[in-house]
């Protein structure tokens, strides 16, 4: 598996970087203008890797996927959130440079990191983390980063992005653009990076930079993601930069490790970071709507697969073919299909926005507390809302249960029991914080000085929802719904209540 | 999708349910590192009860997403934190003793050893 993976991915680098004559722009390199944070200079050979197709394909992904069929303007692309990053890492280089000890360490440390910054979503696929949540239990993608894997554990565009960069075709590359222009970049220690797997103890801080509990990456899709969806979220950048420091941090038994931390006077634009994300999770990337959409979107490619259809020209039953694909190339497929070809329908419905809607809700407030001794609360309703590959094709089998219950009164594909995972947390072990004076430094973790993880939960936990969908016909989601409920009680030995249905205003 | 061995697959929801209901205690400290760090060390005995938790070893302490997402879903039902700290977790063993008898109890019969051994040996590394 391992050889013929890396061979897919040597393929699609020669065609997405070295298939097409790449331009050598000289100095002083382009300026780019970017609604959110202004204007930035990049360098000419920063502008080199821009303009290969592995990164311009970027501008054909959404950020936030399916988000802008919900909140209209959140149409923003990897492409800005990549150029965002490299902005982000640049103020935080900045803001460290002010300190005239961390100069040195820094000096040749810039173009590395700004590199990384560019590079760091070149894995992603179409739709971004929403095929990423399909692809990633492959047996390919499993084989890699599940039980046993080379990279047990790893996140699978992340993967894919050290793997491209790790490519013999983007070395080959890569190495052009460092004689061309006389520049000292260590390409591999850039796919470390990424995956936060850098070796050198004291070059965790600049791993923290593009992967860490405040970095850049996240600044920006905070912000960026935030902002185009039209949800006011705020951190106070000013206190960030102004409380960012460089520390070596001994822990007993294990390496020193020099590391991106926050002064004490951090906390709150650390506490605003991870407020802001859970904000993010319930209001914009869970929302029920956005979650239907992944469903149709698993249907496409659940469809495609079992029936051997191809989509954009590309077997999806492969990781690496969903490289070559972008939004638009998977609508695209519906426009190629007769009308009464299932995968056109199943496209075009997400295409044009005909969703699934709410059968039944899921939730703290939509199940009966567990006073008696044969039932449960809605927490065994959570058994599924964790990364196994398992959790898909139980799922499935439960869907299929409530479609045969309700009288299959629609295809199959079209219902879906929807138990998104929580939204990740631990920042506060990651995050270390200097509550002593820069001169008198005493570090401790952040959730020595503040359980804010803790405290997150709670709030994800109260906002937390899961969903059965199914087609708007009224009497589809009747039958749906009241199969739903029946089907949910048995296996999982809850009650439902009546806002279970009602609230889903059928 | 990855194909399912339901012979060998054990939801890791159930398996840290089990592991509870054995542990030899009602609380347990709240510190993630140390939690990764005994379960990472389980596994590797434990390999075929443990293995769906996957764990990454390249970052500050070996950690596992799915642990993660585990102990966040089986709060409030079975497991809670103690306001105001959070620092232990309160292990509710009546509501665990009724998801083992209605549900557990009939997958994991021939577990059951195995699941008393890994509580008592997590029980003294985290305690």
């Amino acid at each position: 598996m391992g050889a013929a993976f890396e061979n897919a991915i040597d393929q699609f680098v020669d065609e997405f970087v070295n298939a097409y004559p790449v331009s050598f722009p000289e100095d002083p390199g382009k300026v780019v203008h970017d609604a959110l944070w202004g204007t930035q200079h990049l360098k000419p050979y920063e502008v080199a890797v821009l303009n290969t197709p592995l990164l311009q394909r970027l501008r054909g992904i959404k950020q936030t996927a399916f988000s802008y069929l919900i909140f209209p303007s959140a149409t923003h692309s990897r492409f800005e959130h990549t150029l965002g990053v490299l902005y982000q890492s640049n103020q935080l280089l900045t803001a460290l440079s002010q300190t005239p000890k961390y100069q040195k360490i820094l000096k040749d440390k810039i173009d590395l990191v700004r590199m990384t910054a560019l590079l760091h979503d070149c894995g992603h696929g179409p739709f971004s983390h929403s095929t990423e949540e399909i692809y990633k239990f492959f047996p390919d993608m499993q084989s890699l980063i599940g039980p046993g894997g080379k990279h047990e554990g790893w996140t699978p565009h992340e993967l894919l992005s050290y793997y491209i960069i790790k490519s013999t075709p983007f070395k080959l590359f890569f190495k052009t653009v460092i004689e061309k222009y006389n520049i000292n970049i260590d390409i591999d220690l850039a796919a470390e990076l990424i995956v936060g797997g850098v070796k050198d103890p004291s070059l965790k801080f600049v791993q923290d930079i593009i992967n860490g509990p405040f970095d850049a990456d996240k600044i920006d899709y905070i912000f960026r993601d935030g902002h185009f969806s039209g949800l006011p979220l705020q951190i106070d950048l000013d206190r960030l930069w102004y409380s960012v420091q460089i520390a070596d941090i001994r822990r007993p038994a294990k390496d020193t490790l020099k590391m991106l931390i926050m002064s004490i006077n951090g906390m709150v634009p650390l506490e605003q970071i991870l407020f802001s994300k859970m904000v993010l999770f319930t209001s914009l990337y869970q929302h029920h709507k956005v979650r239907a959409c992944d469903c149709m979107l698993k249907a496409i490619i659940n469809y495609a697969k079992t029936n051997d259809q191809k989509i954009g020209k590309r077997d999806l039953s492969k990781t690496t073919n969903f490289l070559w694909l972008t939004d638009s190339r998977i609508y695209a497929e519906a426009d190629l299909r007769k009308k009464n070809d299932p995968l056109h329908k199943l496209i075009h419905d997400l295409k044009f926005r005909r969703l699934l809607k709410r059968a039944l809700i899921i939730s703290k407030t939509t199940v009966e507390n567990g006073s008696s001794k044969d039932l449960f609360e809605y927490s065994a309703l959570k058994r599924f809302c964790n990364d196994s590959y398992a959790k898909d094709p139980e799922l499935r089998k439960l869907a299929k249960k409530i479609w045969e219950n309700a009288g299959r009164p629609c295809r199959v594909e079209q219902i879906w029991v929807d138990l998104p995972k929580a939204p990740p947390t631990g920042t506060a072990d990651d995050t270390y914080i200097n509550k002593g004076t820069f001169s008198k430094p005493d570090y401790v973790t952040l959730k020595d000085v503040f359980r804010v993880d803790d405290w997150a939960h709670n709030y994800v936990e109260h906002n937390w929802r899961g969903h059965v969908f199914c087609p708007e016909d009224k009497d589809i989601r009747k039958k749906v719904a009241i199969s739903a409920k029946k089907i949910l009680e048995e296996e999982f030995n809850v009650k439902f209540n009546k806002s279970a249905i009602k609230l889903c205003k059928i | 999708m990855a194909s399912i061995n339901p012979l060998t697959y054990k939801n890791p929801y159930d398996v840290v349910a089990a592991i509870l209901h054995f542990y030899p205690d009602n609380s347990f400290r709240n510190d993630r590192e140390e939690i990764h760090v005994a379960f990472e060390k389980l596994r590797k005995k434990h390999s075929k009860l443990l293995k769906e938790f996957v764990f990454r070893d390249n970052l500050l302490f070996p950690r596992s997403k799915i642990l993660d997402e585990v102990l966040s879903n089986l709060q409030p039902e079975y497991l809670g934190k103690i306001n105001p700290t959070y620092d232990t977790y309160a292990i509710k063993k009546d509501n665990l003793e009724k998801f083992w008898d209605l549900k557990l109890k009939k997958s994991f019969k021939s577990n059951k050893t195995e699941f008393e051994e890994i509580a008592k040996e997590l029980h003294s590394i985290i305690k």
